[in-house]
C-alpha cells in the first residue's frame, strides 16, 4: 500500500473521530470517567495516528523531503491535542497539552520560514484547520451537559466582580425613592451619600434619616421652591465607592447638590470593599475599573465567555499551582491577614479632589460633611484629633466647597441620647444633622454653592422662616416675663395672630403678626410652670375666615389647614400619602394609615397604622382605635380623622363593624373591596353622609384647603432670647 | 367605742391583705396597652422563655439584641418605642426600654432596685474616648411622651432621670430631661467606680424621690409634681455593665381595688 494511502486513511480516520466528537457526549471530562464510545473513538485515533506514522516512515525511507510532511505533521499534532482534551487525559497532563500546542506553533513558524510556497500554503491551511477545530471544540463543549463539565470550564469567572452598590440601589432604590429620570429640571435635587450612618442603620424606616428630615424642612421653609432629597447612603460605603457611584450613576440623575458624609469607613481597617486584601479601596478601584470596562466590551465578552477559554484557563491554573509552591502560598496568606486602612488620608484627599472635578464637569456642587461620632466633642477639638476632618477642611477651603459640621450642636446635647452606638445617629441625632445641613445650604459663604443656587433660581436672601418655634425655658429665669422680636415676612394680605402655647396649655394670642419685625411680650403669669423646664411654642393662628375649599365634605366643618391625601391599591400604584400643611405625616404602611387632627388648630395629634392585610388582630385594633376616638376632644371640639389605604383595606376586616363605626364619623358605610383604594375624611361631629369618602380601583387623590391656610414658612425669628433653649 | 375601733383595726389591714393575695397571675401579659407608644409584645417569645442552653444560635441572637448592653430584657415586660424601632440586626442598639405597665394611668411605682457593676475601664480611657468608653446608666421615672408620629418631634418627651456614671464627663445625680435638654437637680454624695458592685435603690413616694446606693442614702429630691406615675425607662451607654436582681415594685388600681405589682423582666444569658 502506498504511503499516500496511509495518509489518506489516517486523515479519514481523524476526520471521522472529529465527527463523532461533535455528538453530545453522555459524559465528559470528569476525571476517571470513560465509556465504550470513547474507547472506540480513541482506538480510531490511535489507528489513524499509527497509519500516518507508517506513511511518514516510508517517506523517510523513500528519502522524500521532510518539508512535504510538515502540513500533515501539523495536522496530526493539532488533532491529537484536542483529542486528548476530549478524553480529559490532558487534564491530568496539562503540561503535555501545552507542549503539544507549542510544537504545533513551532511547526507552523518553521514551515512559514522555509520560504517554500507549497509549505507556506499548507501550513496556512493547517492553521485554518486548527481554528476550525477550535470552533468545533467550543460547539462540542457547549453540547455537553453542564453537570458533566469540570466547574472551572462551565463558566469563566468575572475578571472583576461588579460594584455591589448598583445592585443595592436596584433593590432598595434610594431608601425607597427613585428620582424621575425623564422629568424636567424643576426640582432642585440633593443627594446624600455616605455609609451606614447616612443610610440610617439600624433604623427600620428611612423617614428618620437626615435626608428625609432635610426634605421636610425644605418643604416647610422654602416657599415657592421645589426640592427633592434622595438618600443614596449604603452601609459600608467609603469615599471610593461614593466616587464610583457618582461617576456611574448619580450624574445621570441630574443632581444639584451632593452631600458627602463619610470618613469612618475609610479609616477602618479590614477587608476592602472590592475584596482585594492587599490593596486599599482606591488602588483596587483603579485596577477593577479597567477590568470592568474590558468586561463591558462585547467582543471581549464574546470570546472570554466561551467554554474553550474555560479549558485554557483550567490548564493555566494547573500550571500555576505546579510552579507556585506551598511556602509562597503561606507567605501570601500571611500578607492577607495584615490589617490596613481602607483609604489612607493621602488617597482620601485625592478622591475628594476628583469629586470636586466631577462636580465642575457635571454641574453639581459637592458639600462635604464632617461625619459625627457619638460624644465626639466640639469641632475645634475634633479637628485636632481627626486627620480626615483636617483633610476635608483643607480640600474644601482650596476648592471653595461648603462644609457641614453638626459637631458643636451635637456636643451641646452631649448629655442626651443621639446615637444608637458610637457612629449611628438615632432619629434625634439625624434631625440635628439635617438642621445643620439646611443652615449650611442657605448661609454658607461658598461661592460655588451660592452661584449654583442663584442659577437655579433660589433666593438666598429669603428670611429663615418656620412653621412654629419651640423652646425650653427655666421658670426661675423668666420671672418677669419674656420679650421677643418676630416677623412674618410672607404674610402678604393675610391677617393672622401670633399664638403662644405654654406647657401645652390653651394657646394665647399675643397680637397680630406683621411682615416687619415686631416685639411681643409673654406675661410672667403665663410662664409659671410646675416643671423644672417649661415648654413654649409660638405659631401663627389659623385664619379667622376659612375659604370655601376648606369645607370638609357636606358638613359645616372647615379644615384649618391644607390637607392632601392619596391612596393607591395594589394594582394602581401601591401608594399612600397624608400631608398636613404641606408636611407628610403618614407612616407609609400597608392597609390603613390614620391621622387625627385637632379640628380647631389643625395640629396633628395622632398618627397610626393598621396592617389589616397582614394581621387579623390589626383589624380589631383599628376598630377599637376609632371607637375610642369618638369620646376624644381637642381644643374643645371633636377631632378630624383622615384615613388612607395602601395596597388593600379589605382582608381580615369585619366590614359590618367598621362600616358602622365610619358611619358615626360621617361615612355611609362604604368600604374598599380587595385591593381597592380608599380615602376618608370625617369627624365624630358629622352626621351620616357628610364625610368625604372615595373608593375605587384607581389612584385616588384629595385636596382640602390651599396653601393660604398653611402656617408653613410664616414666622421669622431674627434672634433667640438668651433665656430660651431651642427644642430641636 | 372599743369594739368599733377593734373592728376597724381588723378590717382595714385585712382588706389590704386580701387585695395582696388576689393579684391575677401572669398579669404581665396584659401590660400592653391598646394605644401604646411602645411596639406590641411579640407573638413568639420562645427565645426569652427557654433556658439559654436550649436555644438555637438564631434565638440567642434574638435574645441578646433585645435589651441593654449585655443584659437582655423580656419583651412582654419591657418595650421599645415605635420611633426607636430598629431592623432585625445583630446589633444591640442603645435605646431606651420602657416598662410596659408604667404606661398605665393607674400604675404607681414605689421602688426600683437593681444591682449593677460596670465593666472595668481606666480613667484615662473614659476621658479620651467618650464615644465608646462611657459607662452610664439612666433610670427614668415619671416620664411623659406624647407624639404625633414616629418621626416628628413629639409634643412632650420628659422625665426625671437618675443617672449613674463613673465617667468624668458625667455627674451622677438626679436630672430633669425634656427632649435632649438635661437640667441637673441633685448630685449624689457617692462616687461610682467601674468594676465594683453596687446596689441601687430608688424609692418614690408622691413627689419625693430618694436614691440609695449600697444601702446608704445618696440623694433626695422633692419634685414640683408627683413622679410616682409615668413612664419608667432604662438606658445604658455603649460600655457594658452587668445587672442582677432588677425589680420594679408598685401598685395598680383596677376596678377600685389595689394590687401590688412587681416586675423584673431580666433574662439571663448563659
Amino acid at each position: 500500500m502506498g504511503r499516500v494511502s496511509y495518509y489518506i486513511q489516517g486523515a479519514v480516520l481523524l476526520l471521522l473521530s472529529l465527527m463523532l466528537f461533535s455528538l453530545p457526549a453522555p459524559f465528559l471530562l470528569k476525571e476517571g470517567s470513560a465509556s465504550s464510545l470513547w474507547v472506540v473513538v480513541l482506538f480510531l485515533i490511535l489507528v489513524g495516528f499509527v497509519k500516518l506514522l507508517i506513511g511518514f516512515s516510508r517517506s523517510l525511507l523513500d528519502q522524500r523531503s521532510l518539508g512535504e510532511l510538515f502540513p500533515w505533521l501539523t495536522l496530526v499534532f493539532c488533532s491529537s491535542t484536542f483529542c486528548l482534551s476530549y478524553f480529559n487525559l490532558a487534564v491530568s497532563y496539562r503540561w503535555l497539552v501545552l507542549m503539544h500546542c507549542a510544537i504545533v506553533f513551532c511547526l507552523f513558524v518553521v514551515s512559514w520560514c522555509m520560504e517554500t510556497r507549497y509549505l507556506r500554503y499548507s501550513s496556512l491551511v493547517c492553521l485554518l484547520f486548527t481554528c476550525c477545530l477550535i470552533a468545533s471544540t467550543e460547539q462540542v463543549l457547549n453540547a455537553v451537559p453542564e453537570n458533566r463539565l469540570i466547574r472551572s470550564i462551565r463558566k469563566m469567572p468575572v475578571l472583576a466582580p461588579p460594584d455591589r452598590s448598583f445592585k443595592f440601589y436596584e433593590s432598595n432604590k434610594f431608601r425607597g425613592k427613585y428620582p424621575c429620570v425623564d422629568c424636567g429640571n424643576e426640582s432642585i435635587r440633593i443627594f446624600t451619600m455616605g455609609g451606614s450612618a447616612t443610610y440610617g442603620t439600624p433604623m427600620h424606616s428611612g423617614e428618620q434619616t437626615f435626608a428625609a428630615y432635610l426634605e421636610r424642612l425644605l418643604s416647610e421653609r422654602r416657599l415657592n421652591e421645589k426640592y427633592e432629597v434622595f438618600n443614596a447612603g449604603i452601609p459600608g460605603h467609603g469615599i471610593t465607592q461614593i466616587y464610583n457611584v457618582i461617576k456611574e450613576k448619580i450624574i445621570h440623575l441630574k443632581p444639584d447638590i451632593i452631600a458627602i458624609n463619610c470618613w469612618f469607613n475609610d479609616s477602618s481597617s479590614g477587608m476592602s470593599w472590592y475584596g482585594l486584601p492587599d490593596k486599599t479601596d482606591w488602588e483596587a478601584y483603579k485596577q477593577n475599573y479597567v477590568l470592568w470596562k474590558l468586561q463591558e466590551n462585547p467582543v471581549f465578552s464574546f470570546f472570554y465567555n466561551t467554554r474553550l477559554m474555560g479549558l485554557f484557563r483550567h490548564y493555566l491554573l494547573g500550571l500555576k499551582s505546579f510552579f507556585v509552591g506551598a511556602a509562597a502560598k503561606e507567605e501570601k496568606a500571611k500578607e492577607k491577614s495584615k490589617p490596613f486602612i481602607r483609604v489612607p488620608t493621602d488617597q482620601y484627599k485625592e478622591i475628594l479632589e476628583e469629586i470636586v472635578q466631577l462636580g465642575k464637569k457635571h454641574n453639581f456642587v459637592p458639600v462635604f460633611m464632617l461625619e459625627p461620632v457619638n460624644r465626639t466633642g466640639t469641632k475645634e477639638n475634633a479637628l485636632k484629633h481627626n486627620r480626615y476632618y483636617r483633610v476635608i477642611e483643607k480640600v474644601a477651603e482650596e476648592n471653595k466647597v461648603p462644609v457641614v459640621s453638626a459637631l458643636d450642636q451635637l456636643h451641646a446635647r452631649n448629655m442626651g441620647w443621639l446615637f444608637y452606638d458610637f457612629i449611628h445617629p438615632n432619629g434625634d441625632g439625624h434631625r440635628i444633622i439635617a438642621e445643620e445641613l439646611y443652615d449650611t445650604l442657605f448661609s454658607s459663604e461658598s461661592e460655588l454653592l451660592q452661584q449654583h443656587l442663584e442659577r437655579r433660581g433660589v433666593d438666598r436672601t429669603l428670611a429663615k422662616v418656620e412653621s412654629a418655634f419651640r423652646f425650653h425655658y427655666e421658670p426661675a429665669r423668666v420671672s418677669e416675663g419674656l420679650k421677643l422680636s418676630l416677623a412674618a415676612p410672607f404674610l402678604g394680605d393675610m391677617k393672622r395672630d401670633l399664638l403662644v402655647q405654654v406647657n401645652r396649655g390653651k394657646p394665647v394670642s399675643l397680637g397680630p403678626l406683621s411682615s416687619q419685625a415686631k416685639d411681643y411680650l409673654v406675661a410672667a403669669e403665663l410662664l409659671e410652670s410646675n416643671r423644672p423646664l417649661g415648654q413654649l411654642e409660638f405659631r401663627a393662628a389659623v385664619p379667622a375666615e376659612l375659604p370655601a375649599n376648606a369645607q370638609v365634605g357636606k358638613s359645616q366643618l372647615f379644615s384649618p389647614v391644607q390637607i392632601s391625601m392619596l391612596s393607591a391599591g395594589k394594582d394602581v400604584g401601591w401608594g399612600v400619602r397624608i400631608a398636613v400643611a404641606g408636611t407628610r405625616v403618614d407612616l407609609n404602611y400597608r392597609s390603613y394609615n390614620v391621622a387625627v387632627l385637632d379640628s380647631v388648630t389643625g395640629d396633628v395629634k395622632r398618627v397610626e397604622r393598621f396592617d389589616t392585610f397582614g394581621y387579623e388582630h390589626e383589624a380589631s385594633k383599628l376598630i377599637t382605635f376609632l371607637e375610642d376616638l369618638r369620646g376624644v376632644q381637642y381644643s374643645g371640639a371633636a377631632p378630624l380623622v383622615l384615613i388612607a389605604v395602601k395596597t388593600d383595606g379589605s382582608e381580615h376586616v369585619d366590614k359590618a363593624r367598621l362600616g358602622e363605626i365610619l358611619k358615626k364619623f360621617g361615612g355611609t358605610g362604604v368600604l374598599p373591596e380587595r385591593f381597592e383604594s380608599f380615602l376618608f375624611v370625617g369627624s365624630p361631629s358629622m352626621a351620616q353622609g357628610e364625610a368625604i369618602e372615595q373608593v375605587g380601583l384607581k389612584k385616588l387623590e384629595l385636596e382640602i384647603g390651599s396653601e393660604a391656610l398653611s402656617s408653613s414658612g410664616l414666622l421669622h425669628l431674627a434672634q433667640v432670647p438668651e433665656t430660651l433653649k431651642p427644642i430641636r | 367605742m372599743t369594739v368599733p375601733l377593734i373592728l376597724a383595726l381588723w378590717i382595714v389591714p385585712h382588706s389590704f391583705l386580701c387585695a395582696e393575695q388576689t393579684e391575677p397571675e401572669l398579669a404581665y401579659a396584659q401590660d400592653g396597652l391598646a394605644n401604646s407608644i411602645l411596639m406590641a409584645v411579640p407573638s413568639r417569645l420562645a427565645s426569652f422563655e427557654k433556658p439559654y442552653a436550649e436555644l438555637t444560635s438564631k434565638q440567642r441572637v434574638e435574645r441578646k439584641v433585645f435589651g441593654l448592653r449585655m443584659q437582655s430584657l423580656h419583651p412582654a415586660i419591657w418595650g421599645v418605642r415605635f420611633k426607636d424601632r430598629t431592623e432585625n440586626r445583630n446589633l444591640v442598639a442603645m435605646r431606651p426600654y420602657y416598662l410596659r405597665i408604667s404606661e398605665h394611668q393607674n400604675f404607681y411605682v414605689s421602688k426600683i432596685s437593681t444591682s449593677f457593676k460596670f465593666d472595668p475601664i481606666q480613667l484615662r480611657r473614659m476621658k479620651s474616648d467618650p464615644t465608646s468608653s462611657t459607662p452610664l446608666l439612666d433610670i427614668g421615672i415619671g416620664g411623659s411622651y406624647e407624639g404625633a408620629s414616629s418621626y416628628e418631634l413629639p409634643e412632650v418627651d420628659s422625665e426625671y432621670v437618675i443617672r449613674v456614671s463613673p465617667s468624668p464627663h458625667f455627674k451622677s445625680g438626679i436630672y430633669y430631661r425634656s427632649f435632649e435638654n438635661y437640667l441637673h437637680l441633685v448630685s449624689f454624695e457617692k462616687e461610682i467606680k467601674p468594676a465594683e458592685d453596687y446596689s441601687l435603690s430608688i424609692e418614690v413616694k408622691g413627689k419625693r424621690v430618694t436614691v440609695s446606693i449600697n444601702g446608704a442614702q445618696v440623694a433626695t429630691y422633692l419634685a414640683p409634681t408627683n413622679v410616682d406615675r409615668g413612664l419608667i425607662a432604662l438606658r445604658t451607654a455603649w460600655h457594658p455593665l452587668s445587672f442582677s436582681q432588677l425589680s420594679v415594685e408598685g401598685s395598680e388600681e383596677r376596678k377600685g381595688k389595689w394590687y401590688p405589682v412587681k416586675r423584673s423582666g431580666m433574662v439571663l444569658n448563659g
